[in-house]
């Protein structure tokens, strides 16, 4: 077996340049690599621009192993029909958020951030309230006697 | 040339070193304004302003507090059109997207946390009659507040609503990569009824002005998004002063896609996971895992989709993706890419796995 090197670029990859006010504008055509090994650099450090990479897998196992070998655990998304492996895999993925079967659905209550690299603490709803404030304990002794 | 200017103590001011940074507009390429190049003096006023707007702010009931972040949130919704136009020239962000995300959430923001303020509570911990404890909740002092460029408004308001509902007063230093909207802000925030020094809003770069607002000692709590990096340099100093810091930093987020789902709807979601805001957001999925039983079926989906996708004009409808942020973003996702094409190693092996011979 010939085993080349590198990712392969399904579409995109380049700047786009538009025409008339817009030709020295700063925009990336949308791109989808594929052929990486999920420990790659490219799969393993932030981007952060339109580029995603695909990563076949054949049990969900391995699908949490891959998961789960970034130094980062923002949030992740499982799609899937089947409730128990949605719940399964969500308890086993090491983020802060988890969606299922949806991206970005925000409720401004829940704890929001991230574990390992990508965070310390928590914001939202009343997390956010008692990280802005001291807690402070007073304690009042009740006499016993009349 | 439009100037930016720093808000300090309720009043728009130049910086002391009268120094600017360029802002660009992404979408043409082209200076717009210019933004304060601030540093130590300009933020040494703004924390000497927010301490002293300390004793009056965190004096106010919750209800006083209240009232004065409501009236700030009618003023945001006033000038809504406004911002939705300046957010994506500062950003490069389709129109629609700052009008349906960033502004919305600026003044939901506010006005979640002033609402919650209301209702937050604490507790009691009796002793079975021989002594009770009680808690209370006291704000801290001034927050340093450090925003990034990818939802401008949107995260600068994230931290500074709670801070204030909760009594603090804020030192903020938005993103130099996409001040603009921040700068309206402080010009929304003169009008509305807030004391001055309650909000200060210094301009400039991460290790001159991020750093001094980091290291200051008159900071109480410092709440930061953007890059591990800068993140692991922000808690570097903070752990050292005991400061309470909270950092919400990158992702590598997994996209996992099994066998059993609706191909279809797992395409759509994949497209705005990976590509919404030009991909710039902490939470998108860059890492999309598909089961092997349906690589290819779901890979045909998203390629065709994705070739679909209108990258263009931000003030167009149909732009599903703007400009990215700036020069040297656009240059730093070219190289990846382009060493991504060439990169290999790993003790995976992907075309193995997918029983292709290459």
């Amino acid at each position: 077996m010939l085993k080349k090197k590198g990712g392969v670029v399904l579409t995109g990859g380049k700047r786009k340049i538009l025409s008339g006010k817009l030709k020295a504008g700063y925009f990336v055509e949308p791109t989808i690599i594929e052929g990486l090994d999920y420990l790659s650099k490219t799969n393993q450090e932030e981007i952060f621009g339109p580029v995603v990479c695909l990563i076949p897998f054949d049990s969900e196992e391995e699908v949490v192993k891959m998961a789960n070998s970034t130094i980062y655990g923002l949030s992740a998304s499982i799609f899937t029909e089947n409730v128990s492996r949605a719940h399964r895999v969500a308890a086993k993925i090491k983020s802060g958020v988890v969606w299922i079967n949806s991206w970005l659905i925000r409720d401004l209550r829940i704890p929001f951030g991230g574990m390992k690299s990508s965070g310390l603490g928590r914001e939202g709803g009343f997390d956010s309230l008692n990280f802005f404030t001291e807690s402070k304990n007073v304690c009042l002794k009740i006499d016993s006697e009349t | 040339m439009k100037k930016i200017k720093n808000y300090i103590d309720g009043k728009l001011f130049e910086p002391k070193s009268k120094k600017y940074l360029k802002n660009f507009n992404p979408a043409t390429g082209k200076v717009y304004s210019l933004t304060p190049n601030s540093g130590k003096e300009d933020v040494e006023l703004a924390v000497r302003s927010a301490k002293k707007a300390f004793v009056v702010w965190s004096a106010k009931t919750k209800k006083e507090r209240f009232k004065i972040l409501m009236n700030l949130v009618e003023k945001i919704e006033d000038s809504f059109e406004f911002l939705v136009k300046a957010e994506s020239i500062d950003t490069g962000k389709p129109e629609w997207l700052a009008r349906s995300v960033d502004i919305p959430r600026c003044s939901e923001n506010i006005r979640f946390f002033a609402t919650a303020s209301l209702h937050f509570d604490s507790k009691v911990h009796e002793m079975d009659g021989e002594a009770i404890n009680y808690t209370l909740k006291e704000p801290i002092g001034v927050v340093g507040a450090i925003s990034p460029w990818n939802l401008p408004l949107y995260l600068l308001t994230w931290k500074i609503a709670p801070a204030l509902a909760a009594g603090n007063t804020v030192v903020a230093k938005p993103s130099e990569v996409t001040p603009y909207t921040a700068f309206l802000f402080s010009k929304i925030c003169k009008k509305s009824g807030l004391p001055p020094g309650v909000i200060n809003i210094i301009h400039g770069l991460g290790g001159s002005v991020g750093e001094e607002i980091v290291k200051h000692k008159s900071v109480s709590v410092i709440s930061f998004t953007g890059g591990t990096k800068t993140g692991k340099r922000i808690a570097s100093i903070t752990s050292k002063q005991f400061k309470k810091t909270s950092l919400e930093m990158g992702g590598k987020n997994p996209n996992i896609v099994f066998s059993d789902t609706n191909i279809n709807k797992a395409v759509n979601w994949a497209i705005k996971s990976s590509f919404l805001n030009q991909g710039q957001i902490c939470l998108c999925g860059s890492r999309l895992f598909i089961e092997s039983v349906v690589y290819e079926k779901f890979k045909d989906l998203f390629v065709k989709k994705t070739k679909s996708l209108v990258v263009g004009d931000p003030k167009e409808k149909n732009s599903f993706l703007g400009a990215v942020v700036s020069k040297d973003h656009m240059k730093n996702i070219l190289t990846k890419i382009s060493y991504a094409k060439k990169e290999g190693g790993g003790c995976f092996d992907w075309w193995k796995k997918k029983n292709i011979v290459r």
